[in-house]
């Protein structure tokens, strides 16, 4: 076992992994052999790769760790796991291998190969897989064999560590492999890592003067915070965002909005329960939860589609509203939508009829349905009808078709990739908030335009 | 004659001596002289437009580069990226990466890499690439210092493992990856691509931007969660196309050298182009250099828009010839003469020479040398005076109009649409305008001045009366600081009080003028002289083209040319052929027993289906005939009927039908069907 000290600075770094550390502590000692697979496991943020990191680094014992997701292909893996390899025996001992026989590494055996001569007479070694079932491309066996390399392999000194999320024993394809179990954090373990470091409440710096020191703002942050911690945790993360990592990433983004009022002097740091009506806006909305590239302020989403909507121009509109129509239309109901002579007949459809069919088979509203490809002629025909003055026949509206589709508004299907396949079908690639606001911009309104 | 529609002209062997009055020794001549002035203007126009252009972009890109510095010190684990609305106009994206490429390209200890979603379909390529791009870039300047002398076997390509030795060995601080087509790319691949830099985010200093023609909202629809959460980014807009191609108009018309002006007829032609159907500066820019070409190439009379030919070249009899039979030199004689001898010497468009007195009609008539000294001074004239005032005029109308709510948005070449075609000066947005103007209180009087004032520096013109406006307004407002409500017209409609007596129960209204303060009065007559004047200005300076002498020389307006090169009609063009071949191809058609009325009604449909006619063209006409499926049998059997006239030979008639099958195959018309197998499936519906 490793000293105690030791032991106790891992556990205050990683607080509520006392028994995860203790029983990796123990299995990767240098006094005592290894087991030669250990599977840990466990969801997303619970500390796993960071724990296996430290403990073999305080343990001392020749070890490489790849992350699995760096890695681009199988034989990716494969390669940069015999690099690491060698890169950690260089830095134990001054032996220089020949690294050009290493130079090639397309497949499991040959792994098996290498690091049974990179280990030739060495006394331990680890090596752990972070990560490995977000592994990309990775070859069937890799499991199986890497659970097994401590059987097959002239290599008892080799200990391999494989990290994922879910345990999958039966495609390990071989029984009594040690498990690990990393369980996600309680609410109270949470709210515990969360409080070691609160943030301050106030942006201004103390002034002397005032009466409030150092250690009473210190006290007042971290109380605060500790409650405020509590409330997210109840209102908004124990539904989405249960991992550590996400919980933290809402809290600091509520932190700030939540305590200006205390910042600005409206309230006092231990006037929690009035702040918290006053505030109970923030934890209502799932403004937080939802992931932006760009920060979000008020009014800018507004401002991005009409952007995008002012500089498309006249027939690119419609086009976009025929493509719509022509997807999410079914095709026999193309007369009465779109023929001219049978707009009587139109006016008189519906009303009790259709509702009491309706009912009897619960049909799927076809917004929400995928929309359905369509021929080039239809699209063009579609565009004939509902445009007030006929379009001229001019090769421009076919030059914006493609530039709908590169602008992926307008999606080619069909698995020819001939240009000139005059089978090949089309399907537009947006939603019905966007064809609405689109044809709005130029005055039409498809609801008008769409069946039921 | 009668049924023929179109002649075939036989020429016999001499030539039928034919009138021209132009010479042609004329018209070969001045080629060359033409090709130069053409070359001259249109480099003129382009560098303006150019210098327009980059402006443009300057200071998007410098936000960039900002962006891109300050990133450079990583607080946060997120990776920094650049989201750049440039708009749907995908031709502009190109020029504005390449501004921040050279910009970045000077700085130091920067990678830049451009990746194309053409090369990379999946994960493996895009690593590839960019690992290409990314470590030759230094290469080329010290190529052998550059053998990676890491220790262990040799990488793969497309390990980022490469890349970080790179940045180590070079000390490079940033690695500015953009992708330029974003919407191209496929979504699952740049979500990928995204998470693998943000891990490898702690040893390359990745910032990434993005060119995005649609919307960041639909951007972010693409990516994963996983992605997103790796990405802080910042957005970046670039100029909107409306304001750019404003820009770029004004500076074509704009400045006080000779340039080739577009007729109304065109310059409509060119907005509703630009409106309808591609919004794109540079399709503008396109069409300008097409009228260049088309007038200086195809007008004999452009040769006279060069401004040392009058010095050097004589202008030969024959386009004196042609001058004089100009419609406009006509127009302008036969008004003169109903006037009194002379010319008109009105709207600046005579040349008002101290030392050249107008001369009679005739001289110009039958004297070469004082035509030429006409055109000459015309010209120069209006080089220097009419047109750079007209052009601030428009300016100047562009300014007040946007004081008013309802214009606001009236743009300089809708207006200049309007004046080139005679229909600015009466239309009632200026006439509304006036009426708005006299109404206006001081505070938009005195916008409007400033903004004049501003106009005349920038086109050095020395006016004083608009100096003296403008101080004598401030110097009355001053005055009257103890209201701070700013002072009204005496047209405005708060002085007005609409007052209702009743006399022997009728009841009359009346309005009433409220009594004016003293400085209200006083800014009355002021903004009555400037109102005055301004109406009084622009008739003199807003000029109808008809009325201009010579105005074919420099101005073009024929659209049809523009037409035929910039929207060409081409499924029309397929359908029209195969539907009346008769219009293109000679061939024998009978229709003699049929009475003469018939005979045209029937006549193109008919003659289609003759026999004689082109096998592709009988298969086009039984294919409109047939519906949504076509039975290959039944087909045949109509086609057969048809060519039974002309041959017996059933080998003959079986090759053209497959023939003219396969033919309507290759152009598109019909496809292979599922549904009945010896059927054909209709793939293409005429007029669309």
């Amino acid at each position: 076992m490793l000293p105690d000290e030791i032991l106790a600075t891992l556990n205050d770094r990683y607080p509520c992994r006392e028994l995860q550390i203790r029983s990796l502590a123990a299995l990767y000692h240098q006094e005592i052999s290894s087991p030669p697979t250990l599977v840990i496991h466990g969801p997303d943020a619970t500390g796993k790769s960071s724990i296996v990191k430290d403990v073999l680094r305080v343990s001392a014992l020749p070890h490489a760790i790849v992350d699995c997701r760096e890695c681009v292909t199988g034989r990716h893996l494969l390669e940069r796991t015999v690099a690491s390899c060698l890169d950690a025996l260089d830095a134990y001992s001054d032996t220089n291998f020949d690294t050009s026989r290493y130079s090639r590494c397309e497949n499991i055996s040959a792994l098996a190969v290498h690091l049974q001569t990179i280990l030739e007479g060495r006394r331990q070694f680890v090596l752990a897989f972070d990560g490995i079932d977000k592994q990309r491309e990775p070859p069937p066996t890799l499991f199986s064999a890497l659970a097994r390399f401590g059987e097959i392999l002239q290599i008892p000194n080799l200990s391999i560590i494989l990290t994922v999320t879910v345990a999958r024993p039966r495609q390990l394809h071989s029984p009594g492999i040690p498990h690990l179990y990393f369980p996600p954090y309680t609410r109270d373990e949470s709210i515990r890592i969360l409080g070691l470091d609160p943030p301050a409440i106030f942006t201004r710096a103390i002034s002397p003067s005032m009466d409030y020191t150092e250690e009473e703002a210190l006290e007042d942050n971290a109380w605060v915070w500790g409650r405020f911690c509590g409330v997210v945790w109840d209102s908004l993360a124990k539904g989405a965002a249960r991992d550590i990592v996400s919980f933290r990433a809402i809290c600091d983004k509520l932190w700030r909005p939540f305590v200006s009022s205390i910042d600005d002097g409206t309230f006092g740091t231990r006037d929690f329960s009035r702040l918290m009506v006053a505030k109970r806006g923030l934890f209502q909305g799932d403004d937080a939860l939802v992931d932006k590239i760009i920060p979000k302020t008020a009014g800018e989403g507004k401002k991005a589609t009409s952007h995008a909507l002012r500089d498309l121009p006249y027939y690119s509109k419609y086009l976009l509203c025929a493509a719509y129509l022509a997807s999410f239309n079914p095709v026999r109901q193309d007369q009465v939508f779109f023929l001219k002579s049978h707009e009587k007949k139109r006016r008189r459809k519906g009303g009790a009829v259709t509702t009491a069919r309706a009912s009897k088979h619960r049909r799927i509203p076809r917004h929400l349905l995928n929309p359905s490809p369509f021929p080039l002629d239809r699209l063009l025909a579609i565009l004939h009808a509902i445009l007030p003055d006929p379009p001229p026949q001019v090769a421009d509206i076919q030059t914006q078709i493609a530039t709908l589709t590169s602008l992926r508004l307008l999606q080619r299907t069909g698995a020819s990739g001939d240009v000139l396949d005059p089978g090949c079908k089309w399907r537009v690639n947006f939603g019905w908030d966007y064809v609405q606001a689109v044809g709005r911009n130029v005055g039409f309104e498809i609801a008008e335009w769409v069946s039921e | 004659m009668d049924h023929e529609k179109c002649f075939v002209f036989e020429p016999e062997d001499e030539h039928p001596t034919k009138k021209r009055r132009i010479g042609s020794d004329d018209w070969i001549n001045t080629w060359k002289l033409r090709k130069e002035l053409y070359e001259q203007f249109w480099a003129h126009q382009r560098s303006k437009i150019e210098s327009v252009l980059n402006r443009a972009n300057e200071e998007t890109v410098t936000k960039v580069l900002g962006f891109i510095t300050s990133s450079k010190a990583p607080e946060s684990s997120k990776l920094p990226a650049g989201l750049i609305s440039a708009g749907p106009n995908i031709a502009s994206h190109g020029a504005l990466f390449r501004q921040i490429a050279t910009k970045l390209g000077a700085a130091d200890a920067t990678i830049f890499v451009a990746l194309t979603s053409s090369e990379c379909s999946n994960l493996k390529s895009l690593l590839k690439s960019l690992i290409v791009k990314g470590t030759t870039l230094g290469d080329d300047e010290e190529d052998d210092a550059q053998t990676p002398h890491r220790k262990g076997p040799k990488l793969l390509n497309y390990d980022l493992q490469l890349l970080h030795d790179h940045v180590k060995q070079n000390a490079i601080e940033t690695v500015v990856i953009t992708f330029q087509d974003t919407e191209a790319f496929d979504g699952h691949v740049l979500s990928e691509t995204i998470e693998l830099f943000g891990l490898w985010r702690n040893r390359i200093p990745f910032v990434i931007l993005f060119g995005i023609a649609t919307s960041t909202d639909a951007f972010q629809d693409r990516l994963s969660r996983s992605a997103l959460r790796c990405l802080q980014g910042k957005e970046f807009d670039v100029v909107q196309t409306d304001d750019l191609f404003e820009q770029v108009f004004l500076t074509t018309i704009d400045g006080n050298e000779r340039h080739l002006w577009i007729g109304p007829e065109l310059m409509s032609t060119f907005l509703n182009r630009q409106k309808d159907h591609a919004q794109n500066v540079t399709e503008f820019i396109d069409a300008l250099k097409y009228a260049h070409m088309c007038h200086f190439f195809a007008n004999s009379v452009s040769i006279l828009m060069s401004t040392e030919a009058h010095g050097k070249v004589e202008i030969s009899r024959h386009l004196c010839y042609t001058l004089r039979h100009l419609p406009s030199f006509e127009v302008c004689v036969s008004s003169s003469l109903n006037a009194n001898n002379t010319f008109r010497e009105s709207r600046g468009f005579l040349v008002p020479r101290p030392d050249r007195p107008p001369l009679s009609m005739r001289h110009y008539l039958f004297d070469d040398v004082a035509l030429e000294r006409l055109l000459n001074d015309t010209m120069v004239y209006r080089d220097t005076h009419s047109f750079p005032d007209m052009v601030r005029a428009l300016r100047m109308i562009r300014v007040i109009l946007s004081k008013m709510p309802r214009y606001a948005h009236h743009k300089l070449s809708a207006l200049y649409t309007m004046m080139i075609g005679g229909n600015l000066l009466d239309s009632p947005m200026v006439k509304e305008m006036i009426a708005f103007l006299k109404r206006a209180p001081s505070n938009v009087l005195l916008e409007i001045l400033n903004d004049t004032i501003g106009l005349l520096v920038l086109h050095q013109v020395e006016d004083a009366y608009y100096f003296e406006t403008r101080d004598e307004l401030q110097k009355l407002i001053n005055d009257a600081k103890a209201t701070d409500a700013p002072l009204r017209s005496a047209f405005d409609e708060r002085n007005e009080t609409l007052r209702t007596t009743v006399i022997a129960k009728k009841v009359e209204l009346s309005k009433q003028k409220a009594t004016l303060s003293k400085n209200d009065e006083a800014y009355s007559q002021i903004l009555q002289r400037f109102t005055a004047r301004l109406d009084e200005w622009l008739v003199m300076t807003l000029f109808y083209p008809d009325e201009l002498m010579f105005a074919e020389v420099f101005i073009y307006d024929i659209k049809s040319p523009y037409r035929a090169a910039f929207s060409p009609k081409t499924r029309f063009a397929v359908e029209r052929a195969l539907s009346s071949p008769r219009d293109y191809l000679e061939y024998e058609y009978d229709c003699y027993d049929l009475s003469e009325e018939e005979c045209e009604k029937q006549e193109a449909r008919d003659a289609a289906l003759s026999a004689a006619a082109p096998a592709t063209a009988i298969m086009y006409q039984l294919y409109l005939e047939s519906g949504a499926l076509m039975n290959a049998s039944d087909l045949y059997s109509a086609y057969h009927a048809i060519l039974e006239e002309k041959t017996d030979d059933e080998e003959l008639i079986k090759a053209l039908f497959q023939r003219s099958l396969a033919e309507l195959k290759y152009m598109g018309f019909i496809k292979d069907t599922k549904k009945k197998v010896d059927h054909v499936a209709k793939a293409a519906w005429s007029g669309l």
